[in-house]
């Protein structure tokens, strides 16, 4: 019998007794074809279809009838009517209530560390199988330091656990690896893929989004603060009415057609496509099902209906693509120091530019430095942030004098020259056109070998920047020596790629942070599109959810409460989807392929589960504690199927090649970002530094459209996690791409693990190995000294985390001698054993 | 011993205004499709019968009724052998393009190039086996499941290359010698041996071994392989190389691209013509749902003159006698224009592909759809028996390549699939 759950006055419909519930396309069917003789006092056959226990009971014959052409009397059903009737049979898999099924008693229960194993063993029974033995210590603790963290485990790290034969050693593992803050950054990772997370608008502009990364931050802090998921889900859809702002980035992480239309047709089109993105990006990350597919017509193969997909649409209909206030200005402390961190890391004699300079000279001890302009490029007064004498321990704190200064501007005053403050606001300008000096009296005389200088050190502006001019220094202010003029100075440059990063930090501490989060309006109206075609209107609808799965929603009359309403519609305590498509994907995340294979599809195109009591169970235990995805993860690697052994054998191989059943332990390859994040950790360059603007792997210019190129050079601002690299549509690093990280202009569930001799050529051949196998060497070196043995050892140890066995020695060795340590670094870097765990 | 050459029109090519020829559709322009009412093939409605916008004329001594929409390719009729009433399983873009490359609607399963360099491996061990060569405008529907290993050995799957995008980081840098190189890949081979003894079975680790030997092969092979320049004006014109329409002279290289492949022994090329996007139907791929002729005038001169001269220049060479050439799509297009549009909706249960080359009979036509096109009623094939001869043709039983995979003994064929005898030569 169909029931109504009222929670928090929200209706989910619900079968109970075991019985699914029936596709709306089905009853409107039956209502239409049936049940004008199936119905009233004396209803044709005794079988009254307008009552739901008698549709239940006959289902399969009333279908069966109507396929064979038997029913109605009134002549066949059309070929869609068919398929719709089906559905009164046919529901898919994950329609069914969620329950918690009892755990099963298995032959091998003394083995299992929790009761997720007996699910497990039971299949294994069942199949003739058994479980492997458990891994060595130093196999596991590489797995579940890669599963939680997304990188290797240090020496450190590996010896203690190996030396730890206390009770609890691998839980408390576990423990530490859930509380860093690593654990966020690596499973930000995936969700970012499902939620289709890109850095450029996409079609024909593609232009950047540059703040788009607050949301990025947002889901590694949701991590690793360990949200409830209910929470998760609401901030996402409605961030701006929980308070945490930037999570509503998840809503406008599509792509976005930027380009305005004078056609209505194509403005219209434009518009639906941006909430098309939204529903099916909603509907597959949290439901697990392919709604997008009821844009033009019913759903092929699930009960969802063109009228879900529109009222789906209805619940997003106010919102917009673009960008909100997150933060206001302030912290300008912190900005300065990051605008004089950028400011010292100028090139010297690079040719002149507004944002810095640094004319270096031999050293020579001062009590005064004059800077004097000669000319400036545009012929207007000169102007000068600030101007720093460096000396072997740094900038020299000093006061200015100036020749002059443009009078009735406040922001612009000659204490500004020494004031350690960049930018305009902070600067002065003299009162002599094409002239004047400035001038530092340093607090003590002081040996210096360079000067900086710029007009904007925030890198806005460019008029009133000297072209000529002279830098004197004197120990009396009377005798003046010159030890730099413009002359030399280099081909032009404008900031370097670590010091425009720098800027990208400190601008937003400066002007407030505005983030691509997407904009609330007031809603549009929403009507059903023939054939989705957005010039045949239809009925308008209001805000709902699928009707299969009782679909009315409790919106108030504000926009947000569209949003809020659907959130708490997902987060129904009982929702037989939301809450076993959340723990299919964290069991996809540690054994490289879900219970149900297909992550964001739990129609009926999709895998049935292969433990369907198994994903039920633990779905019910995830929302028991709190909906909290660290117990969740802490249960599934403290089991025993994951601590298995990953060693193969034939029985095994012969019974189940894909392990699917796990009679051994899991054995997965690195991500393109857990390579990334691997060769740096062991190269030692990884800059570990949490959140904030991205790093870019690619040139960019833009006109009307963007224009995208490939890096010129890796350098240390790329080295940071994979995670913040600018995630670009249609632009791939070559690396990454090969290890099939995917093209963010779509919905990835699941990361393609392929193996091509396109992958051999970048890791042996591409620049970005290349030059981390020669920091990796260097690390060697310093840290092993010049012995070839211990070269290697350490060598074995960074990269593997244990030391060569005597035959490895003895075949690195003839490489090390003739080749020289990158080679050996760079061959570690290919290994099997360095790519696999 | 056989090569194949599958080229594939992504979006589901129209066999209406291409290569079925229908009288009965002419004559019945404009009049509602019997049995029709009602009936939603896969995005609308129906609206009437229409007649295809091109000309159809009579080609080569066979008198095959082509249009002019391909009016190179229609000179090339005495070669071909149309396969007129296939059938596929989904009116769904991804899973019918599953199907015709892998036999499944689902992904995880082995492409036919997968099953082809399985049985037969390659007859250059310097370059790939099987090569899959994607239009520059993007990847198929359903990406590099089109040309996966599924469950076999994952050293049979596809590599993927094209002219716009070659292989890249190919040369070794500046200033590593070979002999270096060489040290390096023994130790990388020594340690990979050691580590796999652990992971018997465990195919992808076999297939890395397998990958940096071909990658190293390729070091060398590759440079001329993809080098087009090499090619003659003459040769660069009949193809169309230069074309001032980007996307045919795009199209065009990758033939040629496709065709040194060929010739130096790839045993398996798949070829693209146009990518996926159900977004911007029609645009980028033959889905011409709402502007039949807006999209087929400008699809078919991308594939028409391009895929001929490739079919001329193989014949040329001598190559055609044992290269196997198959033009695929998903599933064809509907006699009838959706209701309210300019265009046709899928139709999975009537559809042409065709062969030519080795093996195939020349100038013939297998099967027939009914009076309008819509349904395959006679010598129905289906996506099975077209695996199943095409297997047939490079000397394969197609129930006797097998694969065990957890339980089962899988083929490309699943449990179906027969021969189609009437086209072998």
């Amino acid at each position: 019998m169909v029931r109504f759950f009222l929670t928090g006055g929200l209706a989910l419909v619900l079968a109970t007794g075991g019985q699914a519930a029936q596709s709306p396309q089905a009853r409107q069917v039956l209502k239409q074809r049936c049940q004008s003789c199936h119905s009233g006092t004396q209803p044709a056959g005794g079988l009254d279809f307008t009552k739901a226990e008698t549709v239940q009971k006959h289902a399969a014959r009333a279908v069966k009838a109507a396929m064979e052409g038997r029913m109605p009397p009134s002549g066949k059903l059309s070929t869609t009517e068919q398929a719709a009737l089906k559905g009164l049979v046919q529901l898919p898999w994950s329609f069914a209530p969620l329950k918690k099924p009892p755990v099963p008693t298995t032959p091998f229960d003394k083995l299992a560390q929790n009761p997720l194993d007996r699910f497990l063993f039971q299949t294994l029974a069942a199949k003739g199988l058994k479980p492997a033995p458990p891994a060595s210590r130093k196999e596991l603790l590489r797995r579940v330091t890669y599963d939680l963290t997304g990188l290797p485990p240090t020496l450190a790290e590996l010896t203690a656990f190996e030396r730890d034969t206390k009770p609890g050693a691998y839980e408390r593992v576990v423990d530490r690896l859930l509380a860093s803050p690593a654990y966020g950054e690596r499973w930000a990772r995936p969700w970012l893929d499902v939620v289709r997370f890109g850095e450029s608008n996409g079609y024909e502009r593609n232009l950047l989004r540059e703040n788009a990364w607050p949301y990025r931050d947002w889901v590694v802090k949701a991590l690793n603060t360990d949200l409830p998921y209910a929470r998760f889900v609401t901030a996402q859809l409605a961030g701006d009415v929980t308070g945490e702002r930037a999570a509503t980035g998840f809503l406008v992480a599509g792509c976005h057609d930027d380009v305005p239309s004078p056609l209505e047709e194509l403005s219209r089109l434009q518009r639906a496509s941006d909430l098309d993105d939204i529903v099916a990006t909603t509907s597959e990350a949290f439901l697990g099902l392919t709604v997008g597919c009821a844009r033009c017509h019913d759903h092929k193969f699930d009960p969802i209906t063109q009228r879900d997909y529109y009222r789906l649409q209805a619940v997003f209909s106010g919102v917009r693509h673009g960008e909100r206030t997150l933060t206001p200005p302030g912290q300008p402390d912190q900005a300065q120091a990051l605008l004089r961190q950028a400011r010292l890391k100028t090139v010297p004699l690079e040719a002149i530019n507004s944002f810095g300079n640094a004319d270096p000279f031999s050293p020579v001890t001062a009590r005064f430095v004059r800077f004097t302009v000669l000319a400036t490029r545009d012929g207007s007064e000169p102007c000068l942030d600030e101007l720093t004498a460096v000396g072997p321990s740094g900038p020299v704190p000093a006061k200015a004098t100036a020749s002059s200064l443009l009078p009735g501007y406040p922001i612009h005053q000659i204490a500004h020259l020494s004031d350690n403050k960049l930018g305009n606001e902070f600067s002065w300008i003299s009162n002599e056109r094409g002239a004047g000096w400035a001038q530092l009296e340093l607090d003590q005389e002081t040996q210096i070998d360079r000067v900086f200088w710029g007009r904007d050190g925030t890198g806005k502006l460019t008029d009133r920047t000297p072209s000529r001019y002279k830098i004197e220094v004197s120990r009396d202010g009377v005798a003046w020596t010159t030890v730099a003029t413009q002359i030399g100075r280099g081909a032009a440059a404008g900031p370097s790629a670590e010091q425009e990063a720098l800027l990208r930090k400190a601008l937003p501490l400066l002007q407030g942070q505005s983030a691509y989060v997407g904009r609330f309006m007031e809603p549009e109206p929403v009507y059903l599109l023939a054939r989705g075609d957005v010039m045949q209107r239809g009925a308008e609808l209001k805000p709902g959810a699928l009707e299969a799965l009782g679909g009315a929603l409790k919106t108030g009359d504000d926009e947000p409460t569209r949003r809020t309403a659907l959130a708490a519609w997902l987060t129904e305590p009982n929702h037989p989807l939301t809450w076993r498509v959340a723990v299919n994907r964290v069991w996809q995340g540690h054994f490289g392929v879900g219970l149900s294979s297909t992550a964001s599809d739990f129609g009926k195109n999709g895998e049935k589960p292969s433990h369907p009591e198994l994903l039920d169970w633990l779905a019910r235990t995830f929302q028991e504690s709190g909906g909290r995805f660290k117990p969740l993860h802490k249960l599934i690697v403290t089991s025993y199927a994951y601590r298995q052994s990953a060693a193969t054998y034939p029985a095994g191989v012969r019974a189940d090649a894909d392990n699917r059943l796990l009679w051994r332990g899991p054995l997965r390859r690195l991500d393109a970002e857990g390579l990334w994040d691997s060769i740096l950790t062991v190269s030692g360059k990884l800059d570990r530094s949490v959140g904030g603007p991205p790093y870019r792997l690619f040139t960019y210019r833009q006109e009307n459209i963007a224009f995208y190129g490939p890096a010129a050079s890796y350098g240390p601002e790329t080295w940071r996690r994979g995670l913040y690299r600018m995630n670009v549509r249609a632009v791939r690093d070559n690396l990454l791409a090969c290890f099939d990280c995917p093209e963010t202009a779509q919905r990835n569930p699941k990361r393609a693990t392929t193996v091509t001799p396109l992958q051999a050529l970048t890791l042996l051949n591409g620049r970005f190995v290349r030059e981390q196998a020669a920091f990796f060497a260097e690390r060697v070196k310093k840290d092993a000294g010049p012995n070839p043995d211990l070269q290697i050892a350490t060598a074995w140890q960074y990269a593997f985390g244990r030391l060569p066995t005597p035959e490895e020695r003895k075949l690195a060795r003839p490489l090390l001698l003739s080749d020289g340590l990158p080679a050996l670094c760079r061959a570690l870097f290919n290994a099997n054993e360095f790519l696999y765990y | 011993m056989g090569r194949v050459l599958q080229i594939f029109c992504p979006g589901g090519a129209s066999h209406l205004d291409l290569w079925d020829f229908k009288p009965e559709l002419e004559k019945r322009h404009g009049q509602p499709l019997p049995g029709g009412d009602g009936l939603v093939t896969f995005q609308g409605g129906q609206g009437k019968l229409t007649k295809s916008p091109y000309n159809w004329k009579r080609y080569g001594q066979s008198g095959k009724w082509i249009t002019d929409a391909v009016p190179h390719l229609a000179e090339l009729a005495d070669e071909l052998c149309f396969l007129h009433a296939m059938t596929a399983k989904s009116a769904t873009h991804g899973p019918a393009t599953l199907q015709m490359n892998t036999g499944f609607i689902f992904e995880g399963f082995p492409s036919m190039g997968a099953w082809v360099n399985f049985a037969l491996g390659s007859l250059n061990a310097d370059l790939p086996a099987f090569v899959a060569i994607p239009d520059i405008r993007g990847l198929p529907i359903a990406g590099p499941a089109n040309w996966s290993n599924g469950f076999l050995p994952a050293a049979v799957q596809g590599v993927a290359f094209n002219t716009e995008r070659p292989i890249p980081d190919l040369a070794a840098p500046p200033g590593a010698s070979p002999d270096s190189e060489k040290r390096v890949r023994a130790l990388l081979g020594a340690l990979n041996r050691q580590h796999g003894n652990r992971f018997p079975g465990f195919t992808e680790l076999d297939a890395r071994a397998a990958a940096y030997a071909l990658a190293g092969r390729m070091q060398l092979s590759a440079p001329e392989v993809t080098d087009l320049s090499k090619e003659t004006p003459a040769t660069r014109k009949l193809y169309g190389a230069d074309d001032p329409n980007q996307y045919k002279a795009a199209y065009a290289k990758n033939c040629l691209l496709a065709r040194r492949l060929l010739e130096r022994g790839v045993r398996f090329v798949q070829l693209y013509c146009g990518s996926s996007s159900s977004a911007v139907q029609g645009l980028i791929n033959w889905d011409a749902h709402e502007r039949l002729k807006g999209d087929l005038d400008r699809h078919c001169p991308v594939l028409d003159q391009p895929t001929a001269a490739l079919i001329r220049d193989l014949k040329a060479r001598g190559l055609l006698e044992d290269t196997l050439i198959l033009w695929t799509t998903e599933f064809g297009r509907m006699p009838t224009f959706q209701a309210n549009t300019q265009g046709r909706d899928h139709n999975p249960v009537g559809f042409t592909v065709w062969m030519a080359g080795a093996g195939v009979k020349k100038g013939y036509s297998h099967g027939a759809t009914d009076e309008f096109g819509w349904k395959a009623v006679e010598n129905v094939t289906t996506i099975y028996d077209f695996h199943a001869t095409v297997l047939h043709l490079l000397g394969l039983d197609h129930k006797k390549l097998t694969y065990y995979h957890s339980g089962l003994n899988r083929r490309l064929t699943d449990v179906s699939g027969e021969v189609i005898r009437p086209v072998l030569a």
